[in-house]
């Protein structure tokens, strides 16, 4: 029940989520639920020790061998580029890279292809340590 | 919105990690205090758990035996001595409060080949690795950040 209800929030907040990287957190969101890419997962909370409060979530999502999944995040990144606060690009040959920054909270995206190895990782900063 | 409505999106925010303390603190007392709903008892759990601090194990309920006069002179003879002890070998004389204090990678878990792991203490290394490239990259996006200022 409680993974139930967690998929439930994960979905609610991916259709609510309404800041900027919207499409990226969305697609995120979905392959964090979904197996079906066989997919590496990992989530990191740091709060702090005497109160509790989160103060930095990380999440990084590896892909491997799903071009059509690689093209999805791509295109969201790119769906993106305008409303980052900085975005930097660097593509050669399968390598694609992309470092995408927006504030308040400060929230770092990066997009890293190379050819069938695809990683997604955000970083959420809540409070400066 | 009804409180149900509103505690359900807590609850989303909690799970999220976006949650105040505030927030926390009315989570915890809500779960405790109200008629939860059958279907949140695991939610209601967990609760408990985050309200107590995190225990790392629930320590079972041991009857407690009927003290006798004598065990009880015997036990605040011990508690006397011991409060003599830190009285004497305090620098200052003063005493710290006693700090309640988080796991700081509660929350965090692992999924791979579909099977999720959350036990912190067999995926501590995993997401100390984690926080290490995030920190790398972090620091690459603070030298964008400042190139961009300065060049726009």
């Amino acid at each position: 029940m409680k993974r139930l209800i967690f998929i439930v929030a994960l979905l609610v907040a991916a259709v609510a989520e309404c800041s900027a990287q919207e499409r990226i957190e969305a697609l995120l969101k979905r392959d964090m639920q979904s197996n079906k890419y066989g997919q590496g997962l990992r989530v990191a909370v740091k709060r702090d020790r005497e109160t509790g409060e989160i103060i930095k979530r990380v999440t990084e999502l590896t892909v491997i061998d799903d071009k059509a999944l690689a093209k999805e995040f791509i295109e969201a990144f790119k769906a993106e580029r305008d409303t980052a606060d900085v975005w930097e690009e660097e593509a050669n040959g399968k390598i694609y890279l992309v470092t995408a920054v927006w504030s308040d909270p400060k929230r770092i995206y990066r997009l890293d292809t190379n050819g069938s190895l695809v990683t997604v990782y955000e970083q959420i900063i809540y409070k400066e340590e | 919105m009804d409180k149900l409505h509103y505690i359900e999106s807590l609850v989303e925010k909690f799970l999220e990690g976006r949650t105040t303390n505030t927030e926390e603190r009315e989570l915890y007392e809500w779960f405790a205090t109200a008629d939860v709903p059958e279907e949140w008892s695991d939610l209601k759990a967990m609760f408990a758990w985050y309200a107590a601090g995190m225990p790392e194990q629930k320590a079972p309920a041991k009857p407690k035996p009927r003290m006798t006069l004598h065990r009880k002179w015997w036990i605040a003879a011990a508690t006397a001595a011991c409060a003599a002890i830190v009285v004497v070998l305090l620098p200052n004389g003063k005493t710290e409060p006693q700090m309640h204090t988080y796991n700081i990678y509660e929350g965090s878990y692992i999924v791979e080949a579909g099977v999720r792991y959350d036990d912190i203490e067999v995926i501590e290394d995993d997401i100390e690795d984690l926080f290490a490239r995030a920190e790398l990259i972090e620091l690459e996006a603070n030298e964008l950040i400042a190139w961009a200022d300065t060049n726009f």
